[in-house]
């Protein structure tokens, strides 16, 4: 399932609306507030994948030379780098 | 913005836990209760995605010119048609 960024905001708002309307929390500060806080929850984690790709791009600078010249395929590298860097890292993606 | 199961459900983990370390909530129910609202929340949010995404899939099929899927040309009209949905729809 895909999800825009685009969209946060909204999503942030919905699932504190629906967790005051239940009376399911109880809010100690201005809900507009506990909105944004949640919207940057969100983004932050949304972010992840995004952090770790520019991560794995950095890394894979040093092997450009190999990759220009074919010795190494650049999006087999990617993977087997981004992976190893999640099971290291413990990353939920 | 691709998401998995897991991954959404990482999420209501990390807004739950966020807020609640800050102090800006108490939970009047179970915490896991409280997960599967977020959770349904979330997924609500992504059937909309997707429904907009099938809608404009459609449009795109019904133009008179066949576009190939990731064409300069496709990529411009998905991406002007989804905007139209998302303001049909109040996402904009």
């Amino acid at each position: 399932m895909r999800i825009p960024k685009s969209w946060v905001p909204s999503i942030a708002r919905r699932i504190i609306d629906n967790l005051l309307k239940k009376e399911l929390i109880e809010t100690a500060i201005p809900v507009n507030t506990l909105v944004e806080e949640t919207e940057k929850l969100l983004i932050d984690e949304l972010m992840v994948e995004d952090r770790l790709n520019e991560e794995v791009r950095h890394l894979l600078r040093k092997y450009e030379s190999e990759i220009e010249k074919g010795r190494l395929d650049y999006r087999k590298l990617f993977d087997m780098t981004k992976q190893k860097l999640v099971k290291e890292r413990n990353i939920v993606l | 913005m691709r998401l998995t199961d897991d991954k959404i459900t990482h999420m209501t983990h990390i807004v739950l836990k966020g807020l609640m370390d800050k102090g800006f909530i108490t939970l009047k129910e179970d915490d896991a209760l409280l997960r599967r609202e977020i959770k349904r929340t979330i997924i609500n949010e992504l059937k909309i995605g997707e429904d907009i995404d099938e809608a404009v899939r459609r449009k795109l099929r019904s133009l008179s010119k066949k576009l190939v899927e990731g064409s300069p040309e496709w990529d411009v009209l998905y991406k002007k048609y989804y905007e139209e949905e998302e303001v049909k729809r109040g996402k904009r």
